[in-house]
């Protein structure tokens, strides 16, 4: 691809010499090594907590003075909390998963498109556009619950519903209606045009030399450079689908579309909380999310080396 | 077919399948509540016209403009830190040592485990009686503190809870921007004679800006329809000094099942969320949004 | 386990009796929704048994719902036609709901208005408009909690009897400095808990929550301004912590403070829990409890959705909910029943000899009032917990209540 075009100097890395890597590695460890060896201490210590916290019984949460580990854990939590009938875990997560997967891909690729139109081209009305898609995420999301709930029990033709909407359930308590109204966000759509901004004019105009279409333009110039922002906007958008509970909650009406979130909330009742089940469901509920982070992390790293540079 | 035509056609398709959706499951509901804000609605049974009643009531509601400054008091706070801090550590972890990918991990952590747990774990770090802080706080011969009990702290407890909880949100889009940035602009400055500090602020800086952008104009969003963190940990109280604005409006419209009242406060949200994210655009982008 | 299921057929037999007669044959299929903790739920369970034993046409399909924690589901089910048969439902949601005619009125299914097993206190949450919008079916009690071993520690062999004892005792019991205590005399946790003491307190005075007409709140009249000046007294004791949050429980049963002002739930917790020390419970002293002997309880209830295809059968089930024979279950499950036939039920009584601060807690429902009706209940309630904690916090409590009553009527006003 057409990088010689940027006017930057070819600058090689210095190899280091032997004695000097010494210094190098007291000089790593003192600017990043140390301080970042403290700040992960604190950012840690609660989530420590948490797992502490859950291999406890509930009346062990709350003993003074504070312990920090109870002894003997209580491993037991973590086989109870699958085994438990009202949590059906298994079903649960598997619920949540084809819930994140598909709603963060179906986002992926509709922001993708209306934000590289955005960002690139030029037409009257642009910047309208712009800032409508903006204003969405604006209002808060607890007020649309009611209009939105609405709007997909009355979903012509679908659960019952005839063409007007009326009659049946709509797409209550399916996938379809779990999914399909959130799979546009304006956050997206902003955060993929914002990156799509970064990316140099030459680029483009190179490809059009070399006779690639518009769409092979965006399929296999723009969208591989922005790589890394597409990764982090998918671990993002995976991980809200997954930490969503309001939306879910009145969607969700059976066992066969409850997410993981709302078993977790049925710990928590009018007759007090359940505490170690619900932070033990809780650590349970995050290794997914940790797990696809560490494997994506480095996408959001190397994914840059398409374009610049080598 | 010419370079125009395929434009035109890729345009029409690429932004119109988005903004049709758009319409349709964001666009049309806002006008739904912002109709609803006009009426009486109870969920329960049909919407009733009452003109600009909801608006008017508003006006003398001082709860909702107490809402209000706290929700300022929040910003103002959380917001600034939590940039900053973001920032601090992408540049820290911007880096190709071994290990770096871990200390990445760690700061992302608190970001994907599930707020009311978290929220939880820091409602016993703060705990009057038996909590971990007080109890540290005895143990080095210092006074117990009311941390979530009292007016004054409360808030600032929630601002440290928050800060620590989205950190790495942050942090992960500023990183990939400052991935993004080409080595050698830095190695050149270098050679030039740019110190650290410099280089930060003449070359790094200006490229951060569509990211930084994003970055300011969520944060000020989000900050500003905090909620959940509130609602775990203190429900608003002791004696609503911590009742935020989304807060209240998600109280008045399920607990109180004034709906109509609910959207009034909403779009009033909405009003002053879109002049306040116009100015910022404005300013961070200094009118040039192409940048 | 032989013994209960020997009495679940014994049970089953004899309230066959009682059945009215369905028409046809047909199996009917009820749906209820729930989402109890596993105390509740181990009672629902067992109630279930043996409804389905002595109603063999009804079937009941018990769902586990999260309602959200302002009960979201619920509006919004109901709101568009999808509800189910029968719900558990608390707060001011059952007058509003009846007052929009959600809910069927249970005198259509034999449910008398005047006359019921229930205790008076909690069935009179059910009332609207002449009309029985469901059944009650937990009401929980409040009380003091005591530590036995704190009491010995600081001498005491009596539970306090009055208001001013009360205040004594909290100041023996507290154990250490200002700043750094090592034990607290007195413990009231939790927004809630603060706003149902501050209305124990009022009706203790005399005083009313809302105007003859629910137009109005006037718990800032005298009696009000004397039940939080109670409050203020109590929270300069640096001993007492009023505004504790989650661990209350677990720290009376650890010792870790001497006595707390809460409801049943202590007594499953105490038996979950291998170290837990033993406890004591006594009635709260109220400031003229000569003259008014009264106590406050939690009521919940369950409701038949009038959108139900069912309705008399779900009428039934409810009906069989609220009844003593289903209520011992809940006994066995250490919460008190909602009517005072439970001392008659054989789970019960089994359980009340084990446990007699169970039996002390039940007793206590007989003189037990609880929050007014009101459809707009909740607001009042979230208006009356910052005046409290205002009053906690050193605020006068005229001023902090006057501050909320004018909140609330602003609210009223707009109906």
């Amino acid at each position: 691809m057409a990088i010689e075009s940027l006017p930057l100097p070819a600058v090689a890395a210095a190899k280091p010499a032997a004695g000097r890597s010494r210094r190098k590695l007291l000089r790593a460890v003192l600017t990043f090594y140390l301080p970042a060896t403290i700040i992960a201490v604190l950012m840690l210590f609660p989530l420590f907590w948490m797992v502490s916290v859950s291999l406890r019984t509930n009346s062990q949460i709350f003993t003074y003075p504070p312990a920090i580990v109870v002894w003997p854990p209580r491993w037991e939590n973590y086989v109870d909390i699958w085994n438990d009938p009202r949590m059906q875990m298994g079903l649960q997560t598997w619920n949540t998963l084809i819930y994140a997967t598909v709603r963060t891909f179906l986002q992926l690729i509709f922001s993708a498109m209306a934000a590289f139109i955005l960002a690139r081209f030029h037409f009257p009305g642009r910047n309208l556009v712009f800032y409508l898609v903006l204003a969405t995420v604006m209002i808060p999301d607890e007020v649309m619950m009611v209009p939105l709930f609405l709007m997909v029990k009355s979903v012509p033709l679908a659960g019952g519903n005839d063409l007007f909407g009326a009659g049946g359930t709509g797409w209550l308590d399916t996938f379809y209606g779990l999914i399909l109204p959130g799979v546009i966000s304006g956050y997206s759509i902003f955060f993929l045009r914002q990156f799509f901004l970064t990316l140099p004019k030459e680029l483009e105009e190179a490809a059009r030399i070399d006779g690639c279409s518009e769409l092979g333009i965006f399929w296999r110039v723009a969208l591989p450079m922005c790589t890394p922002a597409l990764i982090a906007l998918g671990i993002f958008s995976f991980q809200a689908a997954w930490s969503d509970f309001t939306w879910p909650l009145i969607i969700s009406g059976s066992p066969g579309t409850r997410t993981i979130q709302l078993g977790l909330g049925l710990m928590a009742t009018t007759d007090g909380t359940d505490w170690s089940m619900l932070l033990t469901g809780a650590v349970l509920s995050t290794l997914p999310l940790i797990a696809l982070f560490v494997l994506l992390q480095r996408f959001i790293v190397t994914g840059v080396n398409f374009g610049v540079g080598k | 077919m010419t370079i125009k035509q395929q434009q035109l056609l890729l345009g029409l398709f690429f932004l119109g399948i988005p903004l049709l959706w758009l319409l349709v499951w964001v666009i049309a509901p806002i006008f739904v509540v912002l109709y609803l804000s006009f009426t009486s609605f109870n969920i329960l049974s049909p919407p009733e016209w009452v003109g600009f009643w909801n608006y008017e009531d508003l006006w003398h509601d001082n709860l909702y403009w107490r809402a209000f400054g706290n929700t300022l008091y929040f910003t103002a706070f959380a917001m600034p830190l939590g940039i900053s801090l973001s920032m601090l550590l992408a540049l820290l972890v911007n880096t190709r040592l071994p290990g770096a990918w871990l200390f990445r991990t760690i700061y992302y952590l608190p970001v994907v485990s599930p707020l009311i747990a978290t929220a939880l774990v820091w409602v016993l770090f703060y705990e009057v009686s038996s909590g971990l802080f007080n109890y540290l706080l005895n143990s080095v011969g210092l006074s117990a503190q009311p941390w979530l009990n009292s007016t004054t702290t409360a808030m600032p407890a929630i601002i440290i809870m928050s800060v620590w909880k989205s950190l790495g949100f942050n942090m992960v889009i500023i990183l990939a921007a400052l991935q993004a940035i080409p080595k050698e602009l830095n190695e050149a400055a270098s050679l030039d004679g740019a110190g650290r500090v410099r280089q930060f602020f003449a070359i790094t800086l200006p490229l951060l800006r569509p990211a930084m952008t994003y970055v300011l104009i969520t944060t000020l969003i989000g900050s500003f329809q905090v909620f959940s963190q509130v609602y775990v940990m203190t429900e608003g109280g002791p004696n609503n000094s911590t009742v935020t604005l989304v807060h209240l409006i998600y109280r008045t419209a399920f607990q109180n099942l004034d709906f109509g009242y609910a959207s009034a406060m909403a779009m009033v949200l909405f009003i002053i969320l879109v002049i306040a994210s116009f100015i910022n655009l404005r300013l961070v982008s200094r009118g040039n949004l192409y940048e | 386990m032989t013994k209960s299921r020997r009495l679940l057929a014994l049970l089953a037999s004899t309230s066959m009796l009682a059945v009215p007669a369905f028409a046809q044959e047909d199996v009917v299929t009820i749906q209820f929704w729930e989402g109890h903790s596993v105390q509740e739920e181990q009672a629902t369970i067992r109630m279930i048994e043996a409804f389905e034993a002595s109603h063999p046409n009804i079937k009941v399909e018990r769902i586990k719902t999260s309602f959200g924690t302002n009960f979201e589901r619920i509006t919004t089910a109901v709101a568009s036609n999808s509800a189910p048969d029968v719900s558990p439902i608390w707060s001011g949601f059952l007058t509003q709901f009846a007052e929009q005619g959600q809910l069927a009125d249970l005198t259509q299914y034999g449910v008398s208005a005047e006359e019921t097993d229930i205790y008076p206190g909690a069935f009179e949450y059910v009332l609207w408009n002449d009309g029985v919008y469901g059944l009650p079916y937990a009401y929980d009690p409040r009380f003091l909690v005591m530590n036995d071993q704190a009491f010995a520690d600081a001498g005491i062999t009596e539970p306090p009897k009055t208001f001013d004892e009360l205040i004594t005792q909290i100041e023996q019991l507290t154990v250490g400095t200002p700043g750094n205590i090592e034990r607290y005399g007195f413990g009231l946790g939790g927004a809630d808990s603060l706003a149902y003491f501050f209305i124990n307190l009022l009706y203790a005075e005399g005083g009313q929550v809302f105007n003859e007409d629910g137009t109005e709140v006037v718990f800032n009249n005298e009696a009000g301004v004397a039940a939080g000046e109670i409050i203020s007294r109590l929270a300069e004791l640096p001993g007492a912590a009023l505004n504790a949050g989650e661990g209350l429980r677990q720290n009376v049963l650890q010792g870790r403070v001497a006595m707390i002002y809460d409801g049943p739930w202590v007594f499953y917790d105490a038996s979950n829990d291998p170290e837990s020390q033993p406890i004591s419970i006594s009635r709260v002293p109220m400031p003229n409890a000569d003259d008014v002997p009264l106590n406050f309880g939690s009521v919940g209830a369950y409701v038949v959705y009038e959108q139900s295809d069912n309705k008399e059968a779900a009428a039934e089930f409810v009906k069989f909910l609220a009844s003593a024979e289903a209520q011992q279950y809940r006994v066995a499950m250490l919460k008190p029943g909602v009517s005072p036939g439970v001392f008659e039920a054989p789970e019960a009584i089994a359980t009340f000899e084990e446990n007699p601060g169970l039996r002390t807690a039940q007793e206590l429902l007989e003189e037990s009032r609880i929050f007014p009706r009101h459809k707009n209940w909740p607001s009042v309630f979230q208006a009356i917990i910052p005046a409290v904690e205002a009053i906690i916090s050193g605020e006068e409590p005229q001023t902090a209540l006057d501050n909320a009553a004018n909140q609330v009527n602003r609210t009223l006003r707009r109906g």
